[in-house]
């Protein structure tokens, strides 16, 4: 046989590895998903349809990088890939226009790997352990996904995060194991390789913890350490100190083990800052994390080359800073302070506590049942207790026989209300 | 209905006593003199200390891959603050769901470990971060489902 068919064929089926394993993956979720979405009272979706260009699109992609014919298209590809993650997010700027955002990211996903896959041309080999790796974490992903409840969401994004994190450190610390030479990388390499391992590290016990905590596996209440400034300052300089020594490019020993001394001690801040806050503070702490994994991913972006994975990661940085932002406003919370780590309960602050002024009002049924009948206009304010109770039910009932009974009745949730930002208004926009 | 009693008119019945008014402390209110130029002082302080680390990024660049990939990231960082920005607050969670599927690209850093791979180490690292986050991309899809 002719050395140039064969190596199509090759060719043609590492494709077709590829697609059964996207299929698998990305697509079959994505129709779930958005059947999952539906209401009985929507009008039909067919979302599906846009499988059709993504097919196509990846189709088109696939022999334009098996002709060998346009080595730039690669990049094009990733480019695309990017542009669609960035309307995954875009999407979600109205209910109407979410679902779509939802597809757009899934295909913008499927791309990426589509374009590193023809990028890097693995061999037969490598593509199939890849397939199959890929094949094994997406089921994994299929059955936790899949046993997730609603209200203990908050606790799985923690836990995908910590995920995130170990990825970044694990390419950091292997891109570092390979380099031939390591006192040949430049200045920028190294500073990425560095970045990515301890960012990717905070990440990774702190979403642990963040983890622990919100599914009550740890207690929540801080850990009050009487030194914990002086633990964290500590940590802090001596992650800093292994990275000075692994800027100055030495031997490959050496920088492993500044690399690894890194690794453990920005391991053990994460931890420890993480413990330090108490579980009424973990909307937050789960939405910094969020930024975490997205600055790792940008680091992990200049250390490999991949313009993709700095698009995406910028993207994912900026949303969950922009989210702890829009937290902290409503918590009058300091955002220095907040990224810094140094937020919530002050463990160390000096002088009295604050003192609550006013008096609290309780009541019993009768009181409320006779409150509302008399009035006019109602406006409720949930907590997240009613998401644990998944009391949104009968809430919609109460709600649809006073507006029956025509009273104005509204709803005000606090943007921190629930475990992470926007978990009532969730159960508010599909059930009431 | 109680209307008179002893010829004395008891209708409408009085009001009942005030409650007493709490003695609020006077301040005394300083009107601190409004500095007008201070923000423009802080905002031109932000400024050259943006602009001089951009150019710092641009001293530091070692080639220019480098300097592409500085492009992308400020612009992307651009894009993404105003694209978040656009996100309805009810919609922030889904928000979180999507940024966590996306985030699942580490993926790709995975995979070229593996194809660039020349020690065992190195291939069982790229193995754990491929796997790791297609367990991330798969089982965040499903979380927006829940949501």
């Amino acid at each position: 046989m002719n050395q140039h068919v064969f190596e199509t064929i090759i060719k043609l089926f590492k494709y077709l590895i590829f697609f059964v394993m996207l299929s698998l993956g990305g697509f079959i979720v994505t129709t779930k998903m958005l059947d999952m979405f539906k209401r009985p009272t929507d009008p039909p979706e067919y979302y599906h349809l846009y499988g059709i260009p993504t097919a196509g699109v990846l189709t088109l992609y696939g022999i334009g990088s098996m002709s060998g014919k346009y080595p730039e298209i690669d990049s094009a590809a990733a480019t695309l890939s990017g542009l669609l993650c960035i309307g995954g997010i875009g999407g979600l700027a109205s209910q109407n226009t979410a679902r779509l955002g939802a597809v757009s990211g899934q295909a913008g996903v499927a791309l990426g790997v589509a374009s590193t896959l023809g990028h890097l041309s693995p061999s037969m080999g490598t593509t199939a352990s890849i397939a199959g790796l890929m094949a094994a974490g997406g089921a994994a992903g299929h059955y936790i996904g899949h046993r997730v409840e609603p209200t203990s969401l908050p606790q799985t994004v923690a836990a995908f995060h910590s995920l995130v994190g170990f990825a970044a450190s694990s390419a950091a610390i292997g891109d570092y194991l390979n380099c031939a030479n390591p006192t040949d990388l430049d200045k920028v390499h190294l500073s990425s390789i560095y970045l990515a391992n301890i960012i990717g590290s905070v990440t990774t016990t702190g979403s642990l913890v963040a983890f622990g905590k919100l599914d009550g596996r740890l207690e929540s209440a801080p850990m009050k350490h009487p030194a914990r400034d002086q633990i964290n300052m500590g940590l802090g300089a001596a992650t800093l100190g292994a990275g000075a020594v692994f800027m100055g490019g030495p031997e490959f020993g050496t920088g492993l083990a500044a690399l690894g001394g890194a690794l453990t001690t920005s391991g053990i801040l994460g931890w420890h800052m993480t413990a330090s806050i108490g579980g009424a503070d973990m909307p937050v702490v789960i939405t910094v994390l969020n930024s975490y994994s997205g600055w790792a991913l940008c680091a992990e972006g200049f250390m490999l080359d991949m313009p993709i994975l700095t698009t995406v990661g910028a993207l994912i940085g900026c949303s969950g800073a922009a989210l702890t932002k829009i937290m902290c406003d409503a918590m009058n919370r300091d955002i220095v302070s907040v990224i810094l780590g140094g937020y919530g309960t002050k463990a160390s602050g000096k002088g009295e506590a604050m003192k609550f002024e006013g008096e609290a009002t309780t009541t019993n049924v009768d009181d409320v049942v006779k409150q509302l009948m008399e009035s006019q206009s109602v406006i409720i304010v949930p907590g997240y207790g009613l998401a644990v109770a998944k009391a949104q039910y009968p809430l919609k009932e109460m709600v649809d026989s006073l507006r029956g009974a025509g009273k104005k009745v509204r709803f005000a949730i606090h943007p921190v209300a629930g475990r992470m930002p926007g978990q009532l208004n969730v159960s508010f926009e599909l059930h009431t | 209905m109680l209307v008179l009693e002893n010829g004395k008119m008891m209708w409408p019945a009085p009001l009942p006593p005030p409650p007493p008014q709490q003695k609020e402390e006077e301040k005394v209110i300083v009107e601190k003199p409004v500095d007008y130029r201070a923000p423009y002082v802080q905002g031109a302080k932000n400024a050259a200390i943006a602009a001089t680390s951009v150019l710092a990024f641009g001293a530091a660049a070692p080639n220019p891959a480098f300097s592409s990939m500085f492009t992308t990231f400020a612009l992307s960082n651009v894009i993404g603050v105003q694209v978040v920005l656009g996100v309805t607050h009810a919609l922030h969670s889904p928000l979180m769901a999507v940024t966590n599927a996306i985030s699942g690209t580490t993926a790709l850093g995975g995979m070229h470990l593996l194809a660039h791979s020349n020690s065992a180490p190195a291939t069982m690292l790229g193995a754990a971060a491929t796997t790791l986050s297609t367990v991330n991309i798969v089982g965040t899809s499903y979380e927006s489902t829940c949501i």
